[in-house]
Formats: structure tokens, C-alpha cells, sequence
């Protein structure tokens, strides 16, 4: 009797840790804002970014023109995430390789020296996580480790670049070992491409980025 | 039969000989280079031996080759490793990345230990003193989390 009340005990706890790791509802929020806070300052780049990184929800802007045509990156980046949401590792390699090839052919135009030089940079990183994911179509923990890097390439590179689209930059407090990752949607609702279908609604939006 | 069998063995035994005469890799620069992970951050003098025992034979411009690493096609084998291995991560060269590769590397390199896939298998099948143990995981992992701070 008494064991089997501590198991229910325990149950009951281990529920409401899991609950509470998973970020939607909003008495877990300031314990993710920490969080985020924490990811932020380890995955923050020491070179220049163009845009403010405030742990606010407020909707950042690129003003003025776009340095350069990502539609073609996006869309390969976006079909990969969904093919992770779905946890198809062969279609995700798929889409990976369209990624690399739009990597490979994007070019910035009237960026600043220093800009170009951050450019070159966020490419060679994405594109080298990019053909990790394509070459490990039956790995898919290995790919999802790429992606978290790779997402925060892309963030970078839209930060640069500048979007017409209103994308989201949502996270997932449990994703990399719970260290917390994010990515980039192009839709308001949460579908987690680190999770998968275990737990697809896992995350929150921070950042509205238009 | 037999005489098939006896032509097999030959034929194997020719080419056996014939492929040790395929010239081999040399990895070796013999010093440690300017842009060596030691001279990028602060690393301990237990991190680094821990570091050249298991990690820089395929991550390093300079491979430790065992006696048997003479014969072919163990060579050839060994060859491609280091080959595939230095294009992933070389410690050698690990000042010339960028700040975006080098946190990239050293947040793959922590998965990967932690995760046991590093060392490979096939690598400590030969080499059981590569072999992390409980506490040389630690002192690795300890070391890249303080990085991050």
C-alpha cells in the first residue's frame, strides 16, 4: 500500500516537472524567460549583430531594404522543419540538400564590409550543419543537433538580411539535452521540429521578427 | 576443387603483397602549430593530454601510427579516418575557424562524448587506452561548459 502510494507520489511530481517544462502555459513563463535568457548568453554571437536581441517580446523590425533574396533558403529550411515535426529523418536529408544548394548560391548586396564578412561566416557554418543533417537521413537525433546550431545560423542571416515575411522565432525550453533551442517558423502556431511527434506543441513564440 | 581453392589462396596472397607497395599518408607535422586549440582558450594541462591520447590521432595534423599501421590496407583504412576526421575537427587548426564554427565544434564535440560516440568503436577496438572513462568525460565536459561562461 505504502509503495504504491509513493509511486503515485512520484508520478504526480514527475507529471508536473514535465508540464512545467513545456512552455506554454503562462505560470511557466517567467521560469522560460530565464531560461532563455541563459541560451541567449551562451548561444550569443561576440561580432556584430544588426539586430537588438531583447528578452521582451517586442516585434523587432528590419528597417529599411532587404540586403539580399532568402525566400529560396527559407523554404528549404522550412520543409526540413516540417519533415522533423514528423520525425521522416529521409525527407528532412531531402530538404537538407535543397538547403545547401540555396546556401551555396545566395549572395548579400550593399552589406558593409564587416556585414559581409559575418555573412560569409553565418553561410559557412549553416551550410556545414546543413549537409551534416543531409548525410544522416537515418539519424535523426544527429540532425536535430544540427538544427539547433543551423537555426540560430538562420536567425542570425535574417537579422542581416532582413525578411518580408513575418516569420517566429519560438522555443523549446527541452530540445538540445534541455539546454533549450530555438528555430524559425513561418507560422504563429508551435510545431516543434525537436520533438517531433512526441510532443509537436512544445515551445512558445519569443520573438515576432517582421 | 582443390585447384580453385589452391588458385584462390594464390591470387589473394599476390594481391596481399602487391598493395603494400601503395604509398601511404603521413600525417605528421611533428610540432604543435600556432593555431592549436591550446593557444585559442585556456586549456588544462589534464585536458590536453586527455585531448592528444584520444582525440588527435584522426583530429590533429599529427597521428601516433602504431606498428601495424605499416601494413596494408590496415593503412589505407587509417588514412581515410584521419582524412575524414581532420575535415570534421582538427585541433591543430582550430584558431583558423571562425567564432560561429568554433562554438559549433566545441558544442558537438560535448554531444558527441557525452552521447559515446566519440572516440568510434572501430578506433578503440585497436586502441582500448583511447577509451574516455567516467571521469575523463567529466573533466571534458567541465571544460567546454566552462567555455560557455
Amino acid at each position: 500500500m505504502n509503495i504504491k502510494r509513493i509511486s503515485l507520489f512520484s508520478l504526480a511530481v514527475a507529471g508536473s516537472l514535465f508540464l512545467a517544462s513545456c512552455g506554454n502555459s503562462n505560470n511557466t513563463e517567467n521560469h522560460n524567460d530565464m531560461d532563455h535568457e541563459h541560451h541567449e548568453g551562451m548561444e550569443h554571437d561576440h561580432s556584430s549583430h544588426q539586430h537588438s536581441e531583447s528578452n521582451e517580446r517586442n516585434v523587432s523590425s528590419n528597417s529599411g531594404e532587404l540586403k539580399g533574396d532568402l525566400t529560396s533558403i527559407m523554404s528549404s529550411y522550412f520543409s526540413l522543419n516540417e519533415s522533423l515535426v514528423k520525425d521522416n529523418a529521409s525527407s528532412a536529408a531531402k530538404s537538407s540538400e535543397n538547403l545547401v544548394g540555396a546556401l551555396k548560391t545566395f549572395k548579400g548586396t550593399g552589406l558593409t564590409v564587416e556585414a559581409n564578412k559575418e555573412v560569409s561566416e553565418i553561410l559557412e557554418s549553416a551550410i556545414e550543419n546543413a549537409e551534416h543533417i543531409a548525410s544522416n537521413s537515418d539519424d535523426i537525433d544527429h540532425q536535430r543537433e544540427h538544427l539547433v546550431s543551423l537555426s540560430t545560423d538562420i536567425k542570425d542571416l535574417i537579422g542581416i538580411i532582413g525578411t518580408k515575411q513575418k516569420l517566429y522565432e519560438d522555443y523549446c525550453p527541452m530540445a538540445n539535452n534541455n539546454e533549450g533551442a530555438i528555430w524559425i517558423s513561418n507560422k504563429e502556431e508551435i510545431s516543434n521540429p525537436y520533438m517531433g511527434s512526441s510532443m509537436p506543441k512544445c515551445g512558445k513564440v519569443n520573438r515576432v521578427i517582421e | 576443387m582443390k585447384k580453385t581453392l589452391k588458385w584462390f589462396f594464390i591470387v589473394g596472397l599476390i594481391t596481399l603483397v602487391g598493395i603494400q607497395f601503395i604509398p601511404a599518408d603521413v600525417n605528421k607535422q611533428e610540432v604543435i602549430t600556432t593555431s592549436d586549440i591550446r593557444h585559442v582558450y585556456d586549456v588544462p594541462e589534464n585536458v590536453i593530454n586527455i585531448l592528444e591520447n584520444s582525440c588527435y590521432d584522426c583530429h590533429s595534423n599529427n597521428t601516433n601510427y602504431p606498428w601495424y599501421s605499416q601494413v596494408q590496407p590496415i593503412r589505407l583504412i587509417m588514412d581515410h579516418h584521419v582524412e575524414e576526421g581532420k575535415e570534421e575537427l582538427n585541433f591543430s587548426e582550430f584558431a583558423n575557424y571562425s567564432e560561429r564554427r568554433k562554438r559549433n565544434k566545441m558544442r558537438a564535440i560535448s554531444e558527441q562524448i557525452e552521447k559515446s560516440k566519440m572516440p568510434l568503436p572501430s578506433y578503440l577496438w585497436l586502441h582500448s587506452d583511447a577509451n574516455l572513462s567516467n571521469e575523463e568525460k567529466k573533466i571534458l565536459m567541465d571544460f567546454i561548459s566552462s567555455l560557455k561562461n
